[in-house]
């Protein structure tokens, strides 16, 4: 079974996308803003020579979040779209077992993302270091620390994806969703007084406890006048996300269960 | 190994789509599935191909529901009006997922690309197939696992007359070596030449049933007469 989705996913263009984007946006976009400098932002920001520079660097790539989330949701939905559930579930009729198959493959395909990402974005940060002759404000172990927890965020929202697209069907609509509010909804979410405390726990905050990236949460707070959100410590923020994923793959495996395949 | 449908009802809300059908599908025959467009036809394959659910009823194969098979696809293969391919799949893409999701050898790709015909486009993405390759695709997929049921909804729809040919050679074929086929159609042409037995079907309910022998047309509008009275 998973021999059978592995070939289902290297056969498509997605496969492609799973290497391509997370080089593009670590070589490119980290790239981008380390030869930058984040002393040069509008407004000004600390610089790569500091621990706080180097960590909203690579903070933001959790923004980023919304792309392996989007590849999950398309390579899921594309069985609803394509009609191939129809063989799928013939070839297969315990729906769970096909379904587990996909979470297994999506998984390990969301690890190839993190680490490509990882490796990518480490390159790009000691070389623009290397380039503007800055000494990164972050030891190696914990630039390495921070770098494999994204890596291994961007898995878990690959396994999310998966789970909205087998839950919605619908690819214009899981799409719409996911990237909806992994790229805006949750950051409106922050706005709302009392609603924002609960951001912590939500998927994004989540993810930048494993930074401890606050650029955001901070800045919205500073201009609402709001208190500021106090993210969870990185070993929480791991086991939130794990949560989100085992929340995603249950989902999953029991939606099409019983639904009638028309 | 005998297709049975027994007392078999599904209702989609207020919308009862079969209501006690009750029909055998037997094995070394080709067994027309008829009636008009909506009569129920894809509900009871799908029910019998456990894809959806029946409301109260059974339908089997060899005595099993389709989920209680073994290795499902060794014994039933099906071509479903709207099953449908990923575009970027290459033909031999396709059998070659589904060959290792049913446990069959890769062997039988080739073999089956063959027999459909497609070998020289095996290797093209299926975004580009004409209506009549897709159908050839569609069962190839179905008999990757040589399977002694064979369920086919509409496989006739948008074929050329070639592909009409092939199709009704290759179902003969299959009847021929003992399989049980059950072909559905609304087209009287299409089954004329085909069928050993049929089942007519109207508003979910069977219509009339028993060997495809003398006038199909006659007895295919005599249940309509009967339906409308």
């Amino acid at each position: 079974m998973i021999r059978s989705e592995l070939r289902r996913l290297l056969a498509t263009r997605l496969s492609w996308a799973i290497v391509l984007a997370p080089a593009a946006i670590g070589l490119g976009l980290v790239g981008l803003m380390a030869l930058t400098g984040p002393e040069n932002f509008q407004p000004p920001m600390p610089g790569l020579d500091t621990a706080d520079g180097v960590r909203l660097l690579l903070g933001v790539l959790g923004l980023s979040a919304f792309v392996p989330a989007a590849i999950g949701t398309l390579a899921m939905t594309a069985e609803y779209r394509h009609r191939t559930i129809d063989a799928t579930f013939l070839h297969s009729p315990r729906r769970g077992r096909v379904l587990g198959a996909k979470l297994v493959v999506h998984a390990g395909a969301g690890v190839v993302y993190g680490l490509i990402l990882a490796v990518t974005s480490a390159v790009s940060l000691y070389g623009a270091a290397a380039v503007r002759g800055t000494e990164l404000g972050l030891p190696p172990g914990e630039v390495l620390g921070v770098l494999a927890g994204i890596g291994a965020a961007m898995a878990v929202y690959l396994v999310i994806g998966v789970g909205v697209g087998a839950v919605l069907h619908h690819q214009i609509a899981a799409l719409a969703v996911v990237v909806g509010y992994l790229y805006a909804g949750e950051t409106a979410l922050l706005m709302i007084p009392g609603v924002n405390g609960a951001y912590p726990l939500l998927p994004g905050g989540a993810t930048s406890a494993l930074t401890r990236f606050t650029y955001i949460s901070d800045s919205l707070s500073e201009q609402l006048g709001t208190t500021a959100v106090s993210l969870l410590s990185p070993l929480l923020g791991a086991v939130v996300l794990l949560g989100y994923a085992a929340l995603a793959a249950g989902a999953a495996m029991l939606a099409p269960m019983r639904r009638d395949v028309v | 190994m005998n297709i049975e449908v027994t007392d078999l009802r599904k209702r989609f809300g207020r919308v009862t789509a079969v209501d006690g059908l009750t029909f055998t599908a037997r094995a070394g025959a080709v067994t027309a599935f008829l009636g008009p467009n909506g009569a129920g036809k894809t509900t009871t394959m799908r029910i019998l191909l456990g894809l959806v659910a029946p409301t109260s009823g059974t339908a089997t194969i060899g005595g099993r529901a389709y989920r209680d098979l073994p290795r499902p696809t060794r014994t039933v293969g099906a071509v479903l009006d709207a099953a449908g391919f990923h575009p970027s799949h290459t033909a031999r893409d396709h059998l070659r997922v589904y060959a290792a999701m049913g446990g069959h050898p890769d062997a039988r790709v080739a073999e089956l690309l063959d027999r459909a015909g497609l070998t020289t486009a095996a290797d093209r993405p299926t975004r580009g197939y004409s209506t009549g390759m897709r159908r050839r695709l569609a069962l190839a997929t179905a008999l990757l696992g040589d399977p002694a049921v064979l369920v086919l909804d509409e496989p006739g729809n948008g074929l050329d007359p070639d592909g009409v040919v092939w199709l009704r050679e290759t179902l003969r074929d299959l009847a021929a070596r003992g399989r049980t086929v059950l072909v559905s159609s609304h087209v009287l042409g299409e089954v004329d030449r085909l069928a050993d037995e049929v089942a007519v079907i109207r508003e979910g309910r069977l219509a009339a049933a028993g060997p495809a022998t003398g006038d199909l047309e006659e007895l295919y509008l005599s249940t309509g007469r009967e339906t409308r009275r």
